[in-house]
């Protein structure tokens, strides 16, 4: 009979099942989320900026939002959308939802501005068409996103429903961005590049911008703000927890917060186990010469 | 004649074929086929060399066209650019609007691929044919449900009259297109079991699915076995840890308005991404930037060569 | 069961169904990736209709009789030429015509979106801050400065890093370029960062669908 391996730590630390590491993963991040653990969040200037933003706008103009993101980003972009949908109702701004990335964001974003509204009680006084009306999707090429930004009319035709632009109150005679314009600010909530279109196409007009993204995407797109191109930032589910703790909304972000704190713990202390066991495995070598 | 050509892709003249009856559409039609045959034929039969220059032509026609409509200074008042009696600027909205059709034809292209892969698939009964088979049952599930629930708004000429007045017909069942307001949030159709039950989910699992991965990788993959390492793995963590409230409690008990305010882990990694992440950020899309624009012009001078730029037949 | 229920037990089901691939391969995982592939794609196929053909091509054409959208149908088809050797040909002049119209927008592109940045990349390296009162204010002067300093040195040397057209022999030119890759490691690790809390919130997503909507652990 073959004696055991002897386990010395080095083994125990670096070679731990991967099924066990996604369990951790689990409980860690769960945790917190079951026991409501409630931590104070620090509010950033980018967010600070996009609520400044949203806060100069005038109300005889409409907000484009962007909704460009897919069930894949959902846990990111949704509560940003919510979010920011809630704080225009509040704003009492009219805005217009269109998607030119993802095919299945207009059937998202739909949902989202229902029960935004709902959540906010406006649901006798908040009309689609009168106050806000969704797009649809286009497809994003150039040649088309370059019309897009010269006449919204020309490009867009009708909202999801087929119902011609001029037809509904709030998409009646919008057709241009900037100061002149009938659109007052452009917010992508957006799960992939979409923005850089806006960059290309709509920052020489002056509109104002703003970008919900992704935490992926958001180290990107400092460059940006710090031109002026981008008036406000939110970096995903954080960035969505900001802005309901900066407008008071009782959101979805701001208690998952807990969970994501856990979970980046969790990520740190799995980095140094794994480290670790290489530092004590070249520790050893070194011992024996 | 030009503009007479023109003028029905734009839809906001009086056009002498609006409200015409349905054979003079397709007399239209057929004579258009017969041009496009004849036109194609004809350059099929010049052969390669005649093919390759259309293709280059067709690339440096098309870019200059945006080329002149950026360049040449718009009018002051209409801030629209003409050039010769012809406004680029208007121009630009029709080719913008047939881009988007044709663009919207080639997804046809994706789907054809997937269906023959699978097809073959399932035809040949090759291994994990089975799967093959659930991608068309899915497939075929979704685009009959979500056609048959809108199908009478596109093809029933009285839809946008009617549909909210009493009486009015729907041609499908409510599990095929369910109307009733108090379902509005989750209408009772297939297509919403399908949206909301399935692809939302499935779409949003697939995407976490990578949270795992992560945390797999930082434990087996991750090793600091440089400098630059080091560097790279103490910036993420000042990153992570800044941006979560279990972080930020680390250095809570420095002040906010105090001198040393700026130690506090949140604002390191703000300033990490301002004044670091953001020029660097710069800096490579500057390169990014003038790389696009150099490629851009070997596209449209077709100074590019490969699959595109030369004849393989 | 109400309708309600039974699409979160759906939803929940398919969740589990592809979280199992944590575990191994297995078939469950294999068919809910096909059935999210085809549901996809299906999806997809609609809303092209829905919201590009539709409105853009089918209603003009047909329902206004614009006679000229035929040619916008013969270029569509004109892609799917691609599956035969011989008349390959005209999916390559309908692609190159797309590729040609978005070259010749790279201008504008490359105008609008990265020229306001090299404006903004000349920051004034002193900058006075006077504080509330209207009194010059020495902290925020020196902080303000010192962060444009930076920012101007962290562009340069960055820049200098991918500048390949001269050799780095001057140890000006060598030393901002050495300095220009580590300050990308702080940049990669930033993002490393972001990336590894965009992941996490995305599972976190998850928990909430399985522990607050199926299953109601979170309160």
């Amino acid at each position: 009979m073959q004696p055991l391996p002897t386990r010395n730590w080095e083994d125990i630390l670096g070679k731990i099942d991967r099924r066990l590491v996604y369990i951790g993963l689990f409980l860690f991040t769960l945790a917190p989320l079951v026991g409501r653990w409630a931590l104070p969040l620090n509010t950033t200037e980018p967010t600070k900026m996009l609520k400044k933003a949203f806060d100069g706008l005038p109300q005889d103009k409409v907000v484009l939002i962007a909704s460009d993101w897919d069930a894949g980003t959902q846990a990111e972009s949704r509560p940003q959308l919510t979010a920011v949908v809630r704080y225009l109702l509040r704003k009492k701004l009219k805005f217009i939802l269109f998607s030119v990335t993802t095919p299945t964001s207009p059937q998202l974003g739909q949902t989202v501005v229902e029960r935004a509204i709902e959540a906010e009680g406006m649901k006798d006084t908040w009309q689609y068409g009168t106050h806000w009306a969704n797009m649809g999707y286009r497809i994003a090429n150039a040649p088309w996103l370059r019309n897009f930004a010269r006449s919204i009319q020309d490009a867009m035709k009708n909202d999801w429903k087929g119902v011609p632009l001029a037809k509904l109150d709030v998409t009646r005679g919008v057709d241009k961005f900037g100061p002149e314009g009938q659109v007052s600010m452009l917010v992508d909530v957006t799960g992939s590049s979409s923005i850089d279109n806006w960059y290309a196409y709509l920052s020489p007009s002056k509109v104002t911008i703003g970008l919900a993204c992704t935490g992926v995407m958001a180290p990107e797109q400092y460059p940006f703000l710090d031109s002026g191109q981008l008036s406000g930032l939110l970096t995903g589910m954080k960035g969505a927890a900001e802005f309901e703790q900066l407008t008071e909304q009782k959101g979805f972000a701001l208690a998952a917060m807990a969970g994501q704190s856990f979970a980046h713990l969790y990520i740190f202390i799995m980095l140094v186990l794994g480290n670790l066991s290489v530092i004590l495995g070249t520790m050893k070598k070194r011992a024996r010469g | 004649m030009i503009l007479g050509l023109i003028n029905p892709l734009t839809g906001t003249d009086d056009i002498w074929i609006v409200g015409d009856p349905w054979y003079r559409l397709i007399i239209f039609c057929l004579l258009a086929a017969l041009l496009c045959t004849v036109v194609l034929g004809a350059i099929h039969m010049a052969g390669n060399q005649a093919t390759r220059l259309l293709v280059m032509g067709c690339a440096f026609a098309a870019g200059l066209f945006y080329v002149l409509e950026f360049f040449i200074p718009p009018d002051a008042k209409s801030q629209e650019v003409s050039l010769w009696g012809v406004n680029l600027t208007q121009m630009s909205g029709i080719i913008g609007n047939a881009n988007q059709v044709v663009a919207g034809f080639t997804f046809l292209l994706g789907v054809y691929n997937l269906v023959h892969i699978h097809g073959n698939n399932i035809r040949r009964l090759r291994k994990g044919w089975g799967y093959s088979l659930s991608f068309f049952i899915a497939f075929l599930a979704m685009t009959v449900s979500a056609f048959a629930r809108d199908w009478q708004s596109f093809f029933d000429p009285k839809y946008d009259e009617l549909k909210n007045t009493a009486g009015y017909q729907l041609w499908m069942p409510s599990w095929v297109n369910d109307v009733d307001p108090t379902h509005a949030l989750m209408p009772h159709d297939i297509f919403s079991v399908l949206f909301e039950g399935f692809y939302r989910n499935m779409d949003a699992t697939m995407f976490s699915i990578l949270a795992f991965y992560i945390v797999s990788a930082a434990y087996r993959a991750f090793r600091i076995r440089s400098k630059e390492a080091a560097v790279l793995m103490i910036t993420a963590v000042i990153m992570m840890m800044g941006q979560v409230p279990l972080g930020q409690a680390i250095t809570a008990a420095i002040p906010k308005d105090g001198f040393w305010h700026g130690l506090r882990i949140e604002e390191i990694s703000q300033f990490v991404l301002n004044t670091i992440n953001g020029p660097v950020q710069r800096a490579i899309g500057f390169g990014l930037g003038l790389g696009a624009l150099g490629m851009a012009l070997r596209i449209w001078l077709s100074l590019e060569r490969g699959t595109y730029f030369e004849e393989t037949s | 069961m109400s309708w309600e229920t039974a699409v979160l037990w759906i939803g929940a089901f398919s969740t589990l169904a592809l979280y199992s691939v944590l575990y191994k391969e297995n078939p469950v995982y294999r068919v809910a990736e096909h059935v999210f592939l085809g549901i996809a794609t299906g999806y997809g196929l609609f809303v092209v209709w829905k919201d590009v053909l539709y409105p853009m091509w089918y209603k003009p054409f047909i329902v206004e009789r614009q006679w000229a959208w035929i040619f916008a149908l013969v270029a569509g088809l004109m892609y799917y030429t691609v599956y035969s050797k011989k008349l390959a040909w005209m999916s390559r002049v309908i692609m190159t015509t797309m590729m040609g119209l978005a070259a010749g927008l790279a201008f504008r592109e490359f105008f609008g979106a990265w020229v306001p940045q090299i404006g903004k990349s000349f920051k004034p390296l002193y900058v006075s801050v006077n504080n509330e009162a209207g009194q010059f204010d020495l902290a925020q002067t020196i902080i303000s400065s010192a962060t444009n300093i930076i920012f101007v040195a962290v562009l340069i040397c960055v820049m200098a890093y991918f500048f390949f057209s001269f050799e780095h022999k001057n140890r000006v030119a060598k030393g901002s370029a050495y300095m220009g890759r580590w300050l990308m490691m702080i940049c990669f690790g930033a993002m490393f960062g972001s990336t590894i809390m965009a992941r996490m919130s995305l599972f976190i997503g998850r928990l909430d669908f399985l522990f607050r909507d199926w299953i109601p652990l979170i309160k």
